[in-house]
């Protein structure tokens, strides 16, 4: 059992836009940073830099935007709730106030917009106060076993050696893993967020999630070389 | 081995998880590609790094069909609905 960090826990549920929006992302200018913390419905901000009117999002068609991250969505509600009958609920009102904020949105970085809004629908509609990625007891019954056979048709005998000896190992070394540091691990290299998305669904600053997934990689890679893997 | 392989060995690692996030500028990358043809150890420490993330990657849970067909339906509703 990880000991309870409430460090972690306060930066966990903190709003989005505490303490990184002063900072432009990386690799994304620092032209992005306001479109994407400006997100509430009541906002009056104007994103399309010239002062002639144009469509929402840049026009781009929402439903195309939206159905290409729909699965995304689900899945990174689903690390948030620890529900998939809560994740649907999120998502569903998610894509309601974006669909409000639609005229709003500069079309730039459609996905990190979306799951600004869908953390932010997850802090307001959700009985939790932390999310189910941080819990403690947080396990991966709902994984699907590690390793698929394309994998291993194609990997060297070595690689099928490590292959077979983490597969059970993974998990058990993500279990291992301080709550903080697997969630970023989880939505980078398991959902396949940037870190900077990551960051975004975390409520962190990107420099923390930066960190925290070079620890957690490195302390995922210790764990499993004690247990026999190299 | 050299001190100076020792060094690029140390370099090597601490910027393997930013090679294969393919974040490395390119001078950077070209330099690590180097060493890694020339390094088996620093080959090994690759191929485990990558084994890891293909593990990771594998615990990523299916897409819940039933729920992305109904929010699939939200989707076209609110788009037919016009703002």
């Amino acid at each position: 059992m990880v000991p309870w960090r409430p460090r972690s826990f306060r930066d966990a549920i903190s709003p989005v836009s505490d303490g990184h929006t002063s900072r432009p992302p990386r690799g994304m200018g620092s032209a992005a940073t306001p479109g994407l913390e400006d997100v509430t419905l009541t906002s009056t901000v104007t994103t399309n830099e010239a002062d002639v009117p144009a469509p929402g999002a840049g026009g781009l068609d929402f439903t195309a935007v939206v159905s290409a991250e729909l699965d995304l969505m689900l899945r990174v509600a689903r690390d948030l709730t620890g529900s998939t009958a809560d994740a649907e609920d999120v998502v569903q009102e998610t894509l309601i106030r974006a669909h409000h904020g639609w005229e709003r949105f500069d079309g730039r970085y459609p996905r990190a917009w979306l799951l600004t809004i869908l953390r932010r629908t997850f802090l307001n509609s959700v009985r939790r106060t932390r999310p189910a990625l941080l819990e403690d007891d947080w396990n991966l019954d709902h994984a699907r076993p590690a390793f698929g056979s394309s994998h291993q048709q194609t990997a060297s005998a070595e690689e099928i050696a490590l292959d077979h000896a983490y597969d059970p190992a993974t998990m058990t070394a993500l279990r291992r893993l301080s709550p903080d540091h697997r969630a970023v691990l989880w939505l980078v290299d398991v959902e396949d967020l940037s870190t900077r998305e990551a960051a975004l669904v975390l409520g962190i600053p990107e420099g923390t999630a930066t960190s925290r997934l070079s620890r957690a990689r490195s302390r995922l890679r210790a764990f499993l070389s004690t247990r026999g893997a190299e | 081995m050299n001190p100076w392989t020792m060094l690029t060995c140390r370099w090597t690692a601490r910027n393997l998880d930013a090679y294969l996030d393919r974040a490395l500028e390119e001078d950077q990358r070209a330099r690590l590609a180097q060493h890694l043809e020339r390094c088996l150890r620093c080959q090994r420490s690759q191929r485990r790094a990558a084994a890891i993330r293909s593990a990771l990657l594998s615990l990523r849970p299916s897409a819940d069909r039933d729920a992305l067909e109904r929010l699939q339906t939200t989707v076209r509703d609110l788009a037919g609905s016009g703002s």
